[in-house]
């Protein structure tokens, strides 16, 4: 059965949006969900699906532990639908802060997406749009049986991010850590890691945590990638490189572990490419490319 | 030519070597013997074919591993697990492939067909696997996640999971069948025919001793994880694998969305890991890059060398 967002139940969602100062955690994620009248042509279809800290396993079955690296808080789910019966959905992601927020969006987008004007950093793939504001994550999906969003599809998944997005009154940006790299690091591709479950997916360092970082950086380069981890003081990147080092040489996975001059070395994977580690202050600088040790010297220097 | 399921296969195939059949207990000893063909181009165990009709893919697929007789005896009451994660392009096993599974089951002469989930009305639905089970005549058993739904199956010789609590349901069937989607997946980048069977056990236990109490991101989350797979492949074993590689998510696993590759490729066989380190492939990856793929055949449940495996690949 359709059902729209008029009546009491819009009302009392309207006026809980507007009773929320901008920033502070709102009651309910349902004053985010488009009434009917912003999104002319859809409809909220069924109720939405919530489901908060640790049930997140219940709606994820078996892929909930990234958002828990991140910082979970909860999430909530709403169907829409046209009058051809097509639909779209809107998921909208709680995390514990902004930083939280932009990290998830970062580990699940690509950079081949188009840019949406819509949110932060809202994007349009092949068949959903996913923008972050302040502490949310924000996706919305509508496909047909290719698996693509196209004409009414794809104007319902831009109509009902835009209204989401726009019903948000928050604030928030890049973690610290991320402003303090260069700019032309942060583009497309880009990922802010907090854990060694989001480092793994983008290289499989090691199955486990080694370098123990509070948070990261992955920066794609020339056919590879360089990650930045954060520590406190420079004593404790100095250490987790040494154990760095140590893990590789005494794994079988990594070959060539060598000291160079500095505080660096080197190794080679079983891929063909190259690793180049150095600690630079606070941060580990780690290059993962076929020309490690050649573009290594230029990247590391901008390491702040 | 059609062959017995001998000893050799059976350990090649890492059907859990003794202990687990006997700690597998009824389900198990239900399983019938068996039989597989040897190709015709010679040996192999892992069967790929390529196309866009998925219901002839499925078909080939599924005659290429010995066809479909060899793993459904007439009579038998069979089990069927598809990936029913999210209705987002690339997360799901395909409608088409159930369906043709459930006809080729049907015209082995099985006498109850049903695919068993504890997972949700929604999951089903949104797939559309829901409305196949119904239009093919099949049936739908949704496990609830209590207790007495679930039974204790020690793993002797675990690594990490030393008892698994499968569906009891499973218990009403001769043999199931695996029928997973391969895809990446954000906790170890891949899933295939060995993690599909976390869809068997409960999901309570799941939570608390695959990914550790409370299931906080642990620094040794994903080395445990892996082997808590593996050691629950040594729980139970499908007659037979099945798996989606038509559309599958190469980012953002296992619910999507993310990025939408279609290889086109359906693969059938008996050996998991083996058809687990093809799949790997098709990500981009190699079986040793998988924890699990290599813990797996470091534990003999099957062969990762693909060389060594046989891989026929067929188009249609």
């Amino acid at each position: 059965m359709r059902k729209t967002a008029a009546g009491p139940l819009a009302g009392a969602i309207l006026a809980g949006w507007l009773a929320a100062p901008a920033s502070a955690q709102v009651s309910d994620l349902a004053v985010f969900v488009p009434a009917a009248a912003e999104v002319p042509g859809w409809a909220v279809k069924g109720e939405a699906q919530r489901f908060a800290g640790d049930d997140l396993y219940i709606y994820i079955d078996g892929g909930a532990e990234i958002y828990n690296e991140y910082g979970f808080r909860r999430v909530l789910a709403q169907d829409f639908e046209n009058k051809d019966g097509r639909g779209v959905t809107l998921e909208i992601y709680e995390m514990t802060d902004p930083a939280a927020a932009f990290g998830i969006y970062s580990f699940q987008t690509s950079g081949k997406g188009r840019p949406a004007g819509i949110g932060t950093d809202g994007e349009i793939e092949e068949y959903y749009l996913r923008f972050w504001k302040g502490p949310y994550l924000v996706a919305v999906t509508g496909f047909d049986s290719s698996g693509q969003a196209k004409g009414d599809l794809l104007e319902g998944v831009i109509a009902v991010a835009k209204a989401a997005g726009a019903r948000m009154k928050t604030a928030g940006g890049r973690p610290d850590f991320c402003a303090a790299l260069p700019q032309e690091w942060t583009g497309p591709g880009f990922k802010y890691l907090r854990g060694v479950l989001g480092l793994n997916n983008v290289y499989p360092l090691f199955p486990t945590d080694v370098l123990k970082f509070r948070e990261a950086a992955a920066v794609p380069v020339e056919h590879g990638w360089l990650f930045v981890f954060g520590y406190g003081e420079p004593a404790e990147a100095g250490i987790r490189l040494s154990e760095l080092r140590e893990a590789m040489s005494g794994s079988g996975t990594y070959q060539n572990v060598r000291q160079t001059p500095g505080v660096a070395f080197e190794a080679a994977d079983s891929k063909g490419n190259q690793l180049f580690a150095a600690a630079v202050g606070n941060k580990i600088g780690l290059i993962v490319s076929p020309r490690a040790a050649e573009i290594a010297k230029g990247l590391l220097a901008r390491i702040r | 030519m059609a062959k017995k399921f001998g000893r050799r296969e059976f350990i090649k195939s890492g059907a859990a070597i003794g202990a687990s059949v006997m700690v597998g207990g009824k389900l198990f000893g239900k399983l019938p013997a068996p039989t597989i063909s040897t190709p015709a181009a010679g040996p192999a165990s892992v069967f790929v074919v390529s196309g866009t009709d998925w219901a002839a893919m499925t078909a080939k697929a599924v005659e290429l591993a010995g066809g479909i007789k060899a793993f459904v005896p007439k009579g038998s009451k069979v089990a069927l697990m598809p990936n029913v994660q999210s209705k987002n392009p690339g997360t799901f096993t395909k409608p088409d492939i159930l369906r043709t599974v459930i006809r080729l089951c049907k015209e082995a002469g099985a006498t109850n067909i049903a695919c068993l989930s504890y997972l949700g009305q929604p999951n089903w639905d949104g797939a559309g696997l829901a409305q196949v089970i119904q239009e093919e005549g099949a049936a739908l058993r949704l496990i609830p996640r209590e207790d007495e739904h679930w039974k204790p199956v020690p793993i002797p010789g675990a690594a990490a999971l030393t008892e698994a609590r499968l569906m009891k349901a499973l218990d009403d069937y001769d043999l199931w069948i695996n029928m997973p989607i391969t895809k990446d997946h954000a906790g170890n980048k891949f899933t295939g025919t060995m993690k599909n069977l976390m869809g068997l056990n409960q999901p309570a236990v799941n939570r608390a001793q695959f990914h550790k109490p409370n299931w906080k991101t642990d620094p040794a989350d994903i080395a445990h994880l892996e082997k808590c797979i593996v050691d629950l492949n040594f729980a139970t074993r499908p007659a037979l694998n099945i798996v989606d590689a038509t559309e599958i998510i190469k980012t953002n696993g296992p619910m999507g969305p993310g990025e939408l590759i279609k290889p086109g490729k359906i693969i059938s066989g008996v050996d998991r890991v083996a058809i687990d380190a093809y799949c790997a492939t098709i990500l981009g990856l190699k079986g040793e890059d998988v924890v699990a793929i290599k813990h797996a055949y470091d534990r003999k449940l099957g062969e990762i060398d693909l060389g060594k495996a046989g891989v026929r690949e067929v188009t249609v």
